[in-house]
């Protein structure tokens, strides 16, 4: 069964610029229109395709960016994430972050996929083998979409240039 | 052309629970209690579990959300524990006689997100170092780690 969740973004992003203010407060009218910057900027998307085990981030600006990933979970986990479009929830970091470490340099973006906590996106095991010999984005996790410190580096900026992800489409993710 | 300054919306279509079908999680496992009870908290843990007793801790508190990155989490320190603390094994022993549940998360863990290196040293400290009276926890230590499993 499809579940839908509407939300509202009210934030920055859809708001116009501030203007510039008079000195007594009151917005400054000297500005015509075609001045202005857009009122409205696009958030960025994130698609993970498990076909071809790539994540590709489309920042607001019409910029594409593709990272190689893969969604390798161990054979005794939830298995991999259904396609389905998830809302992103929270990043976290880690003391040890490094290319080689868990979760990769940049740590965890979160995002909520029903029924399965902690799944994320993040990098790791640049240089590290898994129980069976697999290393970089190809290293198991236990549900988690891998990618490079590349791609979690370009989520990064996304996340605090203004134009942030709010949520993954994953698609032929079998 | 300007566009409107009004309130955008957007509709995401969850495409279901996204669980391998015919999974089974674990009975301490629980996402709907995690989702309700922490948020960052279990994933910032699992870079502090040094001996067994904090592992068991945080198996106690946050074991309702063993998966994904806490899981992966888990896996490295029961991982590391046995790689480079095989001296500690029967402090194992101890707490896996008394609560069977949490031989069974150890056990669990030994899963292929493990580095190499690590299940190899696992297999050369149960195969070479076992402490006496442990023999059957090293042979399922060994059969557990071995990099087909």
């Amino acid at each position: 069964m499809l579940n839908f969740r509407v939300c509202l973004l009210d934030g920055p992003m859809a708001r116009p610029a501030a203007q510039p203010s008079a000195p007594d407060g009151a917005p400054a009218d000297n500005a015509s229109a075609d001045d202005q910057p857009p009122l409205v900027r696009m958030a960025s998307t994130l698609d993970y395709d498990g076909a071809t085990h790539q994540l590709t981030l489309t920042r607001g600006d019409g910029t594409v960016q593709q990272f190689p990933a893969n969604n390798n979970p161990d054979s005794t986990s939830g298995g991999r994430w259904q396609d389905g479009t998830y809302g992103y929830e929270r990043h976290t970091t880690h003391p040890n972050d490094a290319p080689d470490s868990k979760f990769g340099s940049n740590g965890n973006y979160i995002f909520t996929v029903p029924g399965r906590p902690n799944m994320g996106v993040h990098s790791g095991r640049e240089n590290v083998n898994d129980a069976a010999g697999r290393s970089g984005v190809d290293h198991a996790t236990f549900g988690c979409i891998r990618t490079t410190d590349d791609g979690t580096s370009a989520i990064h900026d996304a996340m605090t240039s203004g134009d942030p992800i709010t949520s993954i489409t994953v698609r032929n993710n079998r | 052309m300007r566009i409107p300054a009004a309130v955008m919306s957007c509709v995401l279509i969850y495409g279901g629970v996204a669980a391998a079908q015919g999974y089974k999680a674990p009975p301490w496992v629980s996402a709907s209690r995690c989702s309700a009870k922490y948020t960052d908290e279990p994933e910032k843990a699992v870079d502090y579990l040094k001996d067994w007793a904090a592992l068991y801790r945080a198996f106690r508190l946050y074991g309702i959300c063993d998966d994904g990155s806490v899981a992966e989490g888990f896996s490295d320190a029961v991982a590391k524990l046995l790689a480079n603390q095989w001296q500690t094994l029967p402090e194992l022993a101890k707490l896996a006689r008394s609560d069977r549940q949490f031989e069974q998360f150890v056990f669990r863990h030994l899963d292929e997100t493990v580095n190499q290196e690590d299940d190899l040293a696992i297999i050369g400290n149960a195969q070479k170092r076992c402490p006496d009276g442990l023999a059957a926890l090293c042979r399922r230590l060994v059969a557990k780690a071995k990099p087909s499993n």
